[in-house]
């Protein structure tokens, strides 16, 4: 089931009036906004850390 | 990007049909529908959505429910009534979405498919095909990029394929159906969009043998699926320097066709395999002990190996170009086959 549907759904059962809804996406789009603000200003990944963390790093204390 | 130079081939035409990998592979799943009624797809959202990757787009509306089926989240049970279908004298095309999936499915492939002629003492083949996408290039980080297709080619009873240009995406699967056994074909994800011309010629694909997709004289560059655009490149790269490279196109990883790999390598002397599985086990580890057992006294150096980083594939883009084959590491290990110094690659591991 496609999300315009259940949103539909819960429209009609009147379990989200339009002002809930609304400030739903608007905090999620803000999240959104928020995360991919982060991951652009995130520096890149190095290169030298490609095999990184494919195994426990042996200074790691045994479990 | 374009389809691969391909004028070793023996089917290239002058002329033909334009198109991508994605609406030839369509294309040959249309046949099969269309001249043998036995045939049907089956996996999952190959029907309503037209498949994970759009292959199927359209069957659907054009064969119905019961030939094009939308299959439950649970590759076990799917590619499972598969082999029973194939038992039952069907010719059941199963899609999974990629070979990460196909794991679930593994008991099915490996302990029926790949196994039960031989434990009736030949009375019960399974004449199932087995298409799904593997492969990494497109961020979709470590769950869905590998490249697994070693693994199967690790099991007697199967036949392994990676069509990597637009005819064999377009004619290995008539044959692949024709064959009494099960037939496992792996469609690297990058190469979907490719396009080109298919030649107006071709024909079934003889399973049988790799192709020389382009003649050299001074090293080897043996690979197959979605690396062949990149071995393709590096031949390009190393003309430019003075070295010849021969691009063999693995096309069948299981049987390996001993013959046209030795046959190249006996003439240029020197081989650089290209895998992009992992490293350690690898069909390239495979090919190059083969070399090693049967043309150790025609080689020149020894067998060079390109192959994934061996970590999970990552997401990020930069690390997940870093851990795959890439042009300059196939350049590099030629170079060094011929003698000539190679600048370090800047990759890890």
């Amino acid at each position: 089931m496609r999300i315009g549907e259940i949103s539909q759904r819960l429209r009609d059962a009147k379990e989200l009036p339009d002002k809930a809804r609304s400030a739903l996406e608007d905090r999620l789009a803000a999240e959104l906004d928020s995360a991919v603000e982060a991951a652009e200003r995130a520096p890149e990944e190095p290169v030298e850390e490609l095999l990184k963390y494919v195994t426990s790093p042996v200074e790691a204390s045994p479990p | 990007m374009t389809a691969p130079h391909t004028s070793a081939t023996k089917s290239a035409a002058p002329s033909g049909l334009k198109t991508t990998y994605r609406e030839a592979m369509r294309e040959a799943l249309r046949e099969a529908l269309r001249t043998d009624e036995r045939v049907f797809l089956m996996g999952e959202d190959v029907g309503r959505y037209g498949g994970c990757f759009g292959v199927s787009l359209g069957l659907l509306e054009e064969f119905g429910p019961d030939r094009i089926r939308d299959a439950p989240l649970s590759e076990s049970a799917f590619v499972g009534a598969g082999i029973g279908a194939a038992l039952a004298g069907l010719r059941p095309v199963v899609e999974i979405m990629t070979v990460n999936f196909s794991l679930l499915a593994l008991d099915q492939i490996l302990n029926n498919a790949a196994t039960l002629l031989h434990m009736s003492g030949g009375q019960l083949p399974v004449p199932i095909v087995i298409r799904m996408t593997t492969g990494a290039g497109r961020q979709l980080a470590a769950q869905h990029s590998h490249s697994l297709e070693g693994w199967y080619a690790h099991i007697p009873g199967l036949r392994v394929l990676a069509p990597a240009t637009l005819t064999d995406a377009r004619h290995m699967l008539a044959p692949a159906l024709a064959d009494p056994d099960p037939v496992l074909i792996f469609e690297h994800g990058s190469l979907y969009n490719v396009s080109g011309e298919l030649p107006a010629d071709a024909g079934p694909v003889d399973l049988d043998h790799a192709a020389v997709r382009r003649p050299g004289s001074d090293v080897s560059l043996i690979t197959y699926g979605g690396s062949l655009p990149k071995a393709l490149a590096a031949a390009d790269d190393l003309a430019s320097g003075g070295i010849s490279a021969e691009v063999v196109d693995l096309r069948t990883l299981r049987p390996l066709d001993d013959a046209t790999i030795g046959g190249s390598v006996a003439r240029t002397h020197r081989a650089v395999v290209v895998d992009e599985g992992w490293r350690t086990g690898s069909l390239a580890a495979e090919i190059s002990a083969r070399l090693t057992e049967q043309h150790f006294y025609d080689l020149d150096a020894p067998v060079e190996r390109v192959c994934s980083a061996e970590v999970p594939i990552p997401y990020a883009r930069r690390l997940e170009e870093a851990a795959l084959p890439q042009p300059d590491g196939i350049v590099a290990a030629a170079r060094r086959t011929v003698g000539e110094p190679a600048p370090a690659t800047g990759r890890p591991g």
